[in-house]
Parts: C-alpha cells; sequence; structure tokens
C-alpha cells in the first residue's frame, strides 16, 4: 500500500479540470483563429464593396445616385469601358472599332459579336431601343439630358420631333452611327456613363413594353444584361450579390468570382465594419474617424482625389429664396474655411465656384467675394439680408434644411445652421430623411434647403454646368437664367476647346452671380482598402471597372 | 389614555406605503437621486454657470474637461454638460407628459370597462386587444409624423399669441408629436391592470353599500374605486416612465425624435455611440446619467411596488 491509488473522488476532479481547462483553451484557440466574413470571401475570391445606399433601381432609366450606377456598371457594358487606372481614357467595349468624323458630329461604331447573359446577340439596335426608350417623352427619364449631345435629342424629348429625326441610325446589326448636334471630340468619355449603356430589348419588350416605367425587367430574377456580372440575390438593406456572367466576351479576363454590394449609410458604423473584418473596401470614412483610421490602418487608409462638390441647393420656388439676396446673404455667411478645417477635417478644398478645377478647365468663381475676409462676408451678407427686408433676421420665416442620414451631412448642417444663426439670426430646421424620401422630396422640388452632392458623370465640366440648364432634370432648384442657357448652348455648339471652355465659364458664373446653389467645397474620397484586393487605382471619377479588381487572402 | 387614544387613530393607505418605503434604503436613495436630476435638469440651467448648449464653436471640438466645459465639448464645440442637461430636461419632460397621457387614458378606459362589465367590457377590451397587435414603433412612427404638421401650425400660432421666441416654444412643441404618440399606445397594460382591479373592487362590500345609498355610477367610481387603484397605478407609473424615456430615446436614435440642434439623452448617446473609438466621452457622459436615472426610477418603482403590497402590511 505504499503507493496508494488515487480516490475516485480525485481522478473525477482532475479529469474535470483537464476537461474544464482543455475547453477553454479550445475557445480561446477558435476565438484567435475565427475567420472573418472578409477572409471568408477573400478565400473565395468575392469581393466585399460598401456602396453607400440602397440602390433605387437596377434599371439604368430609372437611376440617378451614385451607388446606383456602381452596381449598374458592372451588370451592362456600353460602347465603350473605362480604363482601371485612368479615368480619361477609354478602352473598348461593346464596340470593337469606331471611326468619327473629322468634325466629330458623326461616329460610327462597329460592335463586336457579343452576347446578352440569355445567349441573345448584342446588337445595335439595343442601343439604339435604350436610348429611344430614356429619351421618350411618355418615359419620363430622369437622366434624359445626358443623352442631348445626340441630334435631335432635345426635340424629341420635348415631344417636338419624332424617333426618325433623332441622330441614332443602325444601319446593320453590327453598326451604330451617333450624329450629333455639335461636334463633340470627348464624346467617347460621355459614353462611359450608364445613360449610354443597351438594354436587353427583347427581355424589355417581354416584360411589359418600350414605355412601362415599372417593369420587372430589371428585377435580379428576370435579369439580361452583357456585362461581366449578373445579379444573384438582393436582400433589401442587407446586400446585392453578383456574380460573373459565363456570357461576357472578357469572361476569361474577370478577376474575382462576385461582388457583394452592401449599402451601409453611416459612415461609422462602415468604418466599424471594415475593421471587424467584413468588408475589403469601404466607401466612405468620415471626417471625425479620419485621424483614428490612419492611425489605426496607414496602408489601409486611402484618401483620393475626387470630381465632386458638396453643395446645398436652395429651392428657388419658394420665398423668401427666389430673392437673388437673400439667396447670396445665405451663401456668404457660411465660413467655407472653418468648415473645411474643422468639420471636414481637410478631406476637400473650399469652394467658390461650382466645377472642381482641372488640370483644363480652372473654373468659375465669385472673383467679388472670394479675395474678401470672412469678417467683410459676413457684413455684406447682414446687408443684403436687410436690403431684403429682414433686417437681423427678423421676419424672417423658419427654413428647412433636408439633408439625407449621413453623418457628415448631418454635422455639416448643424454647423452651418449655427452660422446663419450666429451671422444673420436666421432660424433654420434640420430635417434629417431617409435617401428615397430624400431623392423623391428633392426632384419633386418639396424643400427649402438641400443639402446635396454632385460627383462627376464623366471627365468635363460640362457634368457640372449643365446641371443648371433651365428645367434639366437634376437642376431641382426651380431656377433657369436665358444667359445661362445661352451660354451653355454656345459651348455645345463651339468648335474650339477653349472657347467651348470659356463659354462653360461664362455659364458658370451666371449661376454663382444669381446664386440658386452655394457651394461648400470639393471633396476628397477617404475610404479603406483591405490588403487582400489589387488592381484597384485611384480614378477621379471613382468609375472602378470591378472586374478588374482581384481579391486574394 | 392618551397613548391607546393615538394609537386607534386610523392610517391611511397613503400613510402606510410612505412609512414602509421610507424603511426602504434604495428606495429612498432614488427619490433623492431623482430630486436631484430633477433640480439639476430643470433649475441649473437657469443659472449663467451653464453655458448655451446649442453655441457650436469649431475651434474647440471634442475636447476634455476643463474650467470652461467641465465635461468638455462634442463634436461641434458645444459644452457638453449643458447638452447633457437640457437632454436630460427633454427626456425627463417625455417621459413624464407620455406617462401622464398614459395613465390618464389608461385609467378612464380600464375603469369604465371593468366597472361597467357585460358587453360593453367585451368590446372594449377587444378594442385594446387590437391596438396591444400593432407593433409599437411602427404605430408610433406613423402617429408621430401624422401629427407633426398640426403641431408645427400650433407653434405658429403659440408664437403669435404669447410674443416669445420661436426659440423657446418650438422644443417644447417639438415634443408634443412624441409624447402624444407614446402616450396615445402606452396605456394598453395600464388599462388591463385597473379593469381587473375594478372587477374584483366592484363586487366589494363597501361598493354594494355606496350603492344601496343612491350614489351614482360617477360617485362611486371617482369616491370609492378610484383611491382603492392608486397603489397599482403608481407602481405602475414609476415603472413606465424608465420604458418611456427608453421609447424616446429609440425614436430619436432613428430620427424621429427631437430634432438638431435640440438634445436629448438619446440623440446624445446616438451621436456619442458613432464616435466611440474618437471620443468616448462623448458617449459615457450621457449614458451614465441615462442609466442612473433609470436604475433610479425602476428602484423606486419596486420600492413602491413593496409598500403598497397589502400582504407586505405588518399590522
Amino acid at each position: 500500500m505504499s503507493n496508494p491509488q488515487p480516490s475516485r473522488y480525485t481522478v473525477l476532479r482532475r479529469r474535470f479540470v483537464r476537461v474544464v481547462f482543455g475547453v477553454q483553451l479550445g475557445l480561446l484557440v477558435a476565438c484567435g483563429e475565427r475567420e472573418t466574413s472578409a477572409e471568408i470571401a477573400a478565400r473565395q475570391g468575392i469581393l466585399l464593396l460598401g456602396n453607400n445606399t440602397e440602390i433605387q433601381s437596377l434599371d439604368p432609366h430609372k437611376a440617378a445616385a451614385v451607388a446606383d450606377g456602381k452596381v449598374i456598371s458592372s451588370l451592362l457594358e456600353g460602347l465603350v469601358r473605362p480604363d482601371a487606372s485612368d479615368s480619361g481614357s477609354v478602352l473598348p467595349g461593346m464596340a470593337e472599332t469606331w471611326e468619327s468624323s473629322a468634325d466629330a458630329r458623326t461616329w460610327v461604331f462597329h460592335l463586336r459579336a457579343a452576347q446578352w447573359s440569355d445567349g441573345h446577340p448584342v446588337t445595335s439596335h439595343d442601343f439604339a431601343y435604350a436610348y429611344h426608350r430614356l429619351l421618350h417623352p411618355k418615359f419620363g427619364g430622369r437622366y434624359a439630358e445626358m443623352l442631348y449631345p445626340l441630334r435631335g435629342a432635345r426635340a424629341f424629348h420635348r415631344g417636338e420631333v419624332n424617333w426618325e429625326r433623332v441622330g441614332v441610325r443602325t444601319p446593320d446589326a453590327r453598326t451604330l452611327v451617333l450624329e450629333l448636334e455639335a461636334p463633340e471630340p470627348q464624346l467617347l468619355r460621355r459614353l462611359l456613363h450608364f445613360t449610354w449603356y443597351p438594354l436587353p430589348a427583347h427581355q424589355v419588350e417581354k416584360m411589359g413594353g418600350m414605355l412601362e416605367r415599372s417593369s420587372l425587367w430589371s428585377r435580379v430574377r428576370n435579369w439580361v444584361g452583357n456585362g461581366a456580372y449578373v445579379p444573384r440575390e438582393h436582400r433589401l438593406n442587407d446586400y446585392l450579390c453578383v456574380l460573373p456572367n459565363s456570357l461576357y466576351w472578357r469572361a476569361r479576363e474577370v478577376r474575382n468570382r462576385g461582388i457583394r454590394f452592401l449599402p451601409i449609410v453611416n459612415g461609422y458604423t462602415e468604418t466599424r465594419m471594415y475593421f471587424g473584418g467584413k468588408l475589403h473596401i469601404s466607401n466612405n470614412v468620415p471626417p471625425e474617424m479620419l485621424d483614428y483610421a490612419r492611425r489605426r490602418a496607414p496602408r489601409e487608409f486611402c484618401r483620393d482625389a475626387y470630381y465632386c462638390t458638396i453643395f446645398y441647393r436652395l429651392n428657388t420656388a419658394r420665398t423668401p429664396l427666389n430673392d437673388v439676396r437673400v439667396r447670396r446673404a445665405l451663401s456668404l455667411a457660411v465660413d467655407r474655411e472653418l468648415l473645411v478645417q474643422r468639420v471636414v477635417r481637410g478631406a476637400g478644398k473650399v469652394a467658390w465656384g461650382f466645377t472642381p478645377p482641372t488640370s483644363d478647365y480652372a473654373g468659375a468663381v465669385d472673383e467679388e467675394v472670394q479675395p474678401m475676409s470672412q469678417t467683410q462676408r459676413e457684413e455684406l451678407a447682414r446687408d443684403l439680408l436687410t436690403q431684403a427686408g429682414f433686417p437681423k433676421g427678423r421676419g424672417f420665416p423658419t427654413l428647412q434644411i433636408m439633408t439625407t442620414s449621413r453623418d457628415v451631412q448631418r454635422v455639416m448642417a448643424e454647423s452651418i445652421q449655427a452660422m446663419w444663426a450666429r451671422v444673420l439670426g436666421v432660424r433654420v430646421e434640420i430635417r434629417a430623411c431617409e435617401w428615397a424620401a430624400y431623392k423623391a422630396a428633392q426632384q419633386n422640388g418639396e424643400y427649402d434647403i438641400s443639402s446635396c452632392s454632385w460627383s462627376g458623370d464623366f471627365l468635363d465640366p460640362a457634368t457640372f454646368v449643365e446641371l443648371w440648364q433651365t428645367g434639366a432634370g437634376n437642376n431641382c432648384t426651380g431656377w433657369g437664367s436665358p444667359a445661362c442657357d445661352a451660354q451653355l448652348a454656345a459651348a455645345r455648339q463651339a468648335a474650339d476647346p477653349q472657347q467651348r471652355l470659356a463659354h462653360l465659364a461664362a455659364a458658370e458664373r451666371e449661376v454663382l452671380r444669381a446664386c440658386p446653389v452655394i457651394p461648400l467645397y470639393w471633396s476628397e474620397r477617404t475610404y479603406m482598402k483591405s490588403p487582400c484586393v489589387s488592381g484597384w487605382h485611384p480614378l477621379l471619377l471613382d468609375n472602378h471597372p470591378l472586374d478588374a479588381v482581384e481579391v486574394k487572402p | 389614555m392618551k397613548s391607546s387614544f393615538s394609537s386607534l387613530r386610523g392610517h391611511s393607505l397613503l400613510q402606510d406605503a410612505w412609512k414602509r418605503l421610507c424603511c426602504n434604503r434604495t428606495a429612498v436613495c432614488s427619490i433623492v437621486f431623482l430630486i436631484l436630476m430633477l433640480l439639476a435638469c430643470f433649475i441649473l440651467p437657469l443659472f449663467p454657470c451653464v453655458a448655451n448648449p446649442n453655441l457650436t464653436d469649431l475651434e474647440h471640438i471634442a475636447a476634455g474637461s476643463s474650467w470652461q466645459h467641465w465635461l468638455g465639448t462634442d463634436h461641434l464645440g458645444r459644452d457638453m454638460l449643458a447638452r447633457v442637461l437640457y437632454g436630460g430636461r427633454i427626456s425627463l419632460l417625455v417621459g413624464v407628459l407620455a406617462t401622464a397621457v398614459a395613465v390618464a387614458l389608461g385609467v378612464a378606459y380600464g375603469m369604465v370597462s371593468g366597472y361597467v362589465g357585460g358587453r360593453t367590457d367585451a368590446v372594449m377590451m377587444r378594442a385594446a386587444d387590437v391596438l396591444f397587435a400593432l407593433p409599437f414603433i411602427v404605430v408610433v412612427v406613423v402617429f408621430s409624423l401624422s401629427i407633426e404638421e398640426p403641431c408645427r401650425r400650433m407653434t405658429d400660432h403659440a408664437v403669435q399669441l404669447t410674443g416669445w421666441s420661436r426659440d423657446t416654444l418650438a422644443p417644447l412643441f417639438g415634443l408634443i408629436p412624441i409624447f402624444l404618440a407614446i402616450g396615445a399606445l402606452g396605456w394598453l397594460t395600464l388599462a388591463r391592470i385597473v379593469r381587473t382591479q375594478t372587477l374584483v373592487l366592484r363586487q366589494q362590500e363597501f361598493v354594494l353599500a355606496a350603492r344601496s345609498l343612491g350614489l351614482s355610477h360617477g360617485t362611486i367610481l371617482l369616491r370609492h374605486i378610484a383611491p382603492n387603484l392608486l397603489g397599482p397605478v403608481i407602481v405602475y407609473t414609476t415603472l413606465a416612465v424608465p420604458g418611456i424615456i427608453l421609447t424616446e430615446s429609440t425614436l430619436s436614435f432613428i430620427g424621429l425624435g427631437v430634432k438638431a440642434p435640440n438634445s436629448s439623452w438619446g440623440t446624445l448617446i446616438k451621436e456619442g455611440a458613432d464616435r466611440m473609438e474618437v471620443a468616448p466621452q462623448l458617449l459615457i457622459y450621457p449614458a451614465v446619467f441615462f442609466c442612473l436615472t433609470l436604475l433610479a426610477l425602476n428602484f423606486l418603482g419596486d420600492g413602491l411596488r413593496d409598500a403598497f403590497d397589502p400582504k407586505s402590511a405588518k399590522d
């Protein structure tokens, strides 16, 4: 008995301790090594992309938001496609080759033998059909003026002529001829926008016809496209999943196995999700998190130049905003330097004009106001408001600033609200709307002041200045001036590029003088990009061809 | 003789409850805390030591504590202490007013239903069941949105009538949709409690006696039934206030509650939660105030329940 057996109790206890300890250790290991969804997706080759808001529609003729455009350009392809590393150049898309007349008024595109995702051939009729639909006066396409460079397109859109007069011809199924109103050497850049994409005419016809606005053809289950991807699953406010289209003409060159677009409006949530391993590329890091994000992941933090203006629309159909003095006073009372420095935290430049300056276009600025100091501007603002009949803001009605629920916009609205109260004695309320409601209210003119951003659709100042054409679909301010319209028309007809830009600048000066909008700043894009992503380069237009993006663990 | 006389003096229900409540230390602490909180939120901001909660100072964003700003500043450089106190004012006001609406409706409805009985009772209770079946938040959202516009017009009238500035009136009138909406749906539980209690009470002898003395139904309801409902109603009320403050926070959190630049604890917590990593104090301060108040209200509710419980009566 010198070597006593341990009692049963001791054995059990030891076993128990061992089991508990083992389980705990196992749990610890499991916690440490649990794969995040970004890692799982990277292993599967699927890109997780933050896409700001829920899309309104996959139908390119009903979409108007940046988020919609990103999804649509992965599902459909136009005559040309964007270059992954340069916003200024284009690559052949559905068109294999093209030639233009010497005066750049007539363009002939020779289409390649491509197929829709249901096996039908892509023909020039599909393009003509799409343009016919978008411009049709009975369809009510919000973005129809994108096609106005086509000869007769404006007149057709207004119901003045019939379709035969519009400059779109299809000599045969593989040739598309575009005749333009005026010389347009930069047409190819414009063609990158989703309004110039073809539609599967056979499918649209089958699902209710060309003019059926509520057509179901663009639902995921009815979708037919010619782009690199086909939509697979759409869960509202959760994700939209797209998979490679095996019938796409460059199917072999698609570098990933699918994309998941995640509509996350709140930038704080999105950044947090990125750090939690739920995203590969985020859409936006809010200004207040810039330092934090930069410190936490200096290599993953991206800050790109962007062709985008942040501004306030003023509804000039409503009193007292129909008075230019009131509009100017409101504009002058905003301390943009402070705003950019403190609220935007330097991720942008103070804007005294509307169009962001590029290498070839210096832009127009408010020359009278820009050189002043902010104190002088504020004095001028008070004077203007007094002249308009509201000394020290007395009798000024309570206006509403309408914003989306986006973080930056709300913080900005609150600081501008305080600036107007301090400088002018004007009281405004803030109404934060959900995206769809915001968009609808803006397009129906049911707002006083609206916090907006506009990013260029193609690399040319016209994409900004033409917004303010009288009655343009995205004007939404109720403002219009014959002088501005005349300058825009002159710009369209100008043969000399320099002269054209001069006309655009003159049109922009008209806008700045009448002040239907308050330009605030030209923003930069700040976002996070995971190290497992390659093939993503900074682009001024943020029109990344997503098929070129590769995800590898 | 004297002492035996005094011992014969009747104790009212309220006196008993109060005595029992005073023995409950947590409940007493809660009362003291709540009084202090009410004073801090409603009286303190009247003194100049608390800054204007809407005065932005973009030069000092999310600053730490200093002599000028005791709790630092928020993401727009506004004084955090002032914002928390003014926020508490709105949160507590909504809590109390909405509870008042709910209690008034619930007691009246439940008492009538229980006292009349029969078919009326069945119909009234089924109607309440239908309302119960509706998703609370959704109905509150729809309701508060639909009475927003009338409230705006009312503010305009009030500004014209009283001649007060819009800045003082607008936050108050802006609250009307919220507390009406919450109150209008919050009475259902109370109505059921009151009805059950009334069903029991109306069969008691003293009600029978009152009726045989020829008292009208209204008098019986007011003088004999209502006082006996006091206990459960008071308890329910204290427990309902935190729930309603929470609902207001939820509404503010989804953007339907108070409008910027005014704040409630709910909006402050939401704004703080967004900036958690960058400036945790923006979340911590309002959350601490909020949690302590809710805890105090809950402890007080528990204490009151024990105090009003006839089974805990020692005599």
